[in-house]
């Protein structure tokens, strides 16, 4: 297992640090002189000269990807062009609040998700199956910022039953959190549940027509037990893949939810960055969400590890 | 006896009627179909279908509830709703099909270089495809357009780099499989060379996969363009765009649901339209799923 843990994280370093080139370049390549945007054309050339130096523009580019990736290294991501506040502490709290979000988003989708898709799968071709496939198909493919509109026009404006957007941690209010949580959880784990849904759907199709299903149903296991133990078992390994593959669909995602419901968290800041051109923000936010992407893929790498043994030593 | 008679005398239906009798019984691939189909119509006859002009104002009538006038009602200026929804359906086609065109020609030309070279090339390909796929879609997608400009044709062109890597790794697995067949391998032996045998044998047996592919991508490009006009970095007015109609009805929705409503649904039913097709079409092409 150790062994096959490290070749596993040894092959992701490229990656990782193909991220970093990404996310550096996209974002220096941004026309026009962002130093005259930012401070207008009458600033004081002595200013416009130190924040070149700061956001190290008066370097070569290939030189100004090293000075920021060993900055970024040792944990410092630079400052807001905006602010002028260092970006790495802004962003840690914002992750946490991104990631209570999305990890609740996550843990309704597969609640919901592999269940119905196995009932869709033992009750294959009824009229069960059908309703299932059909909610799963409208959750992939309805919008989540027409979704997550309806939310807040029917429960927060019409009946009033839920704040309409906002955020309270969960330290100091966790009622409040905890309200302010559920229609922004609601939009980003519609689309999930509908994906999830329709692989578990797929993955249990393929394994109940397996032989050993059949052994086990006919030396007299419980159905429920030929379910659960036999049957998910084996249909773990795509499930656990599409799930580790919609980590970043859910992490794109909240760019619009986090926006629309007013969560602070770094979806919304990346597209307020976006927008006002702050440039060091854009690039620290976009790593970040890349780099929690793929070390979510390299766990679920590792768990296929722990769910079918034969693949450590493949 | 007289049932086995019959089956004995009885012509076998021709293969093409046979195919089209199974297509038929494919309820994803009808529905879907029907959806594009009425889609594809709307976008090429908006002149004609549409009761107004899309642009027309008519401000005696802002904000008008659906009614026989305005079938689907009126927006702050007095436009007509259902006239923007058809118009709208030629900038959803536009920014699909041409964002989804520029991966699918992309993304093959690169999966097939990486199945077809193998050794150091295919992993250099293949490890900067992985890296871009590690970014959320969205946000590389407003990343590249903040990096270059947010106009509709950078929209397109982000789109298309973002759905690359898909349609690279589709196009390189399709092609490692079809290289193991024996058909490969005699038409190696013959001596044909390889731009031939990529051309000729290789390409038209992974067409199935990639026409699935396209399909479920054109349903994620039209979700992408909607998003990205809805947050005000697409389409910009007064073009009649889904996604914009529902970032200008924002602060009416409370008066007057019908502008949340209807551009709404009419990007969900475009987008089921390509899923439903896309689903239909990779049971009829798999050979896996035939049983």
């Amino acid at each position: 297992m150790l062994q096959f843990s490290v070749r596993r994280l040894l092959a992701a370093l490229p990656i990782l640090l193909g991220i970093t080139v990404i996310a550096y370049f996209l974002t220096r390549t941004i026309p026009g002189d962002v130093v005259a945007v930012m401070l207008g054309t009458n600033a004081d050339p002595q200013v416009a000269k130190l924040m070149r130096h700061n956001l190290h523009l008066d370097q070569p580019v290939v030189l100004g990807y090293f000075d920021w990736l060993s900055g970024v290294l040792r944990g410092d991501l630079g400052q807001s062009i905006r602010s002028g506040l260092p970006i790495g502490q802004d962003l840690a709290v914002r992750f946490g609040r991104t990631a209570q979000l999305t990890v609740a988003a996550m843990l309704l989708a597969l609640a919901l998700g592999i269940p119905v898709g196995m009932i869709a799968a033992v009750r294959r071709n009824r009229l069960t199956d059908q309703v299932i496939s059909i909610v799963a198909l409208l959750g992939i493919s309805t919008p989540d910022f027409w979704l997550g509109t309806l939310l807040i026009l029917t429960f927060s404006l019409q009946l009033g039953w839920l704040p309409p957007a906002g955020y309270a941690a969960p330290g100091d209010n966790l009622a409040l959190f905890l309200k302010l949580l559920i229609l922004p959880t609601l939009t980003l784990a519609f689309q999930i549940m509908g994906i999830i849904a329709r692989f578990t759907r797929a993955a249990m199709l393929e394994v109940l027509g397996q032989d050993f299903v059949r052994t086990a149903r006919a030396k007299g296991v419980t159905e429920t037990r030929v379910l659960y133990r036999h049957a998910l078992r084996n249909a773990m390994i795509p499930i656990v893949t599409v799930i580790g593959l919609n980590v970043g669909f859910l992490l794109g995602g909240t760019v619009i939810v986090e926006t629309i419901f007013g969560w602070p968290g770094i979806g919304s800041l990346a597209l307020t960055a976006i927008n006002q051109r702050d440039y060091p923000v854009v690039q620290a936010s976009v790593m970040l969400f890349a780099l929690t992407f793929t070390v979510v893929n390299l766990i679920v790498d590792l768990l296929y590890g722990v769910i079918d043994v034969r693949i450590r030593y493949a | 006896m007289s049932g086995a008679l019959r089956e004995a005398t009885s012509r076998p239906l021709p293969q093409w009627r046979r195919t089209g009798l199974k297509l038929l019984r494919n309820r994803s691939l009808v529905i879907g179909s029907v959806i594009v189909l009425v889609m594809v119509i709307c976008a090429l006859f908006a002149p004609w279908l549409a009761p107004y002009d899309p642009s027309l104002q008519d401000t005696d009538h802002t904000l008008a509830a659906p009614s026989a006038h305005f079938l689907l009602g009126a927006d702050m200026f007095g436009r007509d709703q259902l006239s923007r929804i058809i118009y709208g359906t030629r900038l959803s086609f536009e920014v699909s099909l041409v964002s989804v065109s520029i991966a699918l020609l992309l993304g093959t030309l690169l999966g097939l270089i990486a199945a077809t070279t193998r050794g150091w090339l295919d992993n250099v390909i293949m490890r900067l495809m992985d890296m871009l796929f590690a970014f959320p879609f969205l946000l590389l997608v407003l990343a590249i357009m903040a990096a270059f400009g947010t106009t509709l044709i950078n929209a397109m062109i982000a789109i298309g780099i973002v759905y690359t890597p898909s349609f690279a790794r589709v196009a390189r697995a399709s092609a490692l499989s079809v290289m193991e067949q024996g058909y490969i391998e005699a038409s190696q032996g013959l001596g044909a060379k390889k731009a031939r045998i990529v051309l000729r044998h290789v390409l038209p047996n992974i067409r199935g996969p990639m026409i699935i592919q396209t399909t479920l991508s054109l349903a994620f490009a039209i979700l992408a363009e909607a998003a990205l006009s809805f947050l005000g970095l697409g389409a910009q007015p007064p073009t009649p765009s889904w996604g914009l109609m529902l970032n200008e009805g924002r602060d009416f929705f409370t008066q007057a649901s019908w502008l949340a409503i209807f551009p709404g649904a009419a990007i969900t039913v475009a987008v089921l339209g390509f899923n439903l097709l896309g689903d239909g079409l990779r049971d009829v092409l798999d050979p896996r799923l035939q049983s």
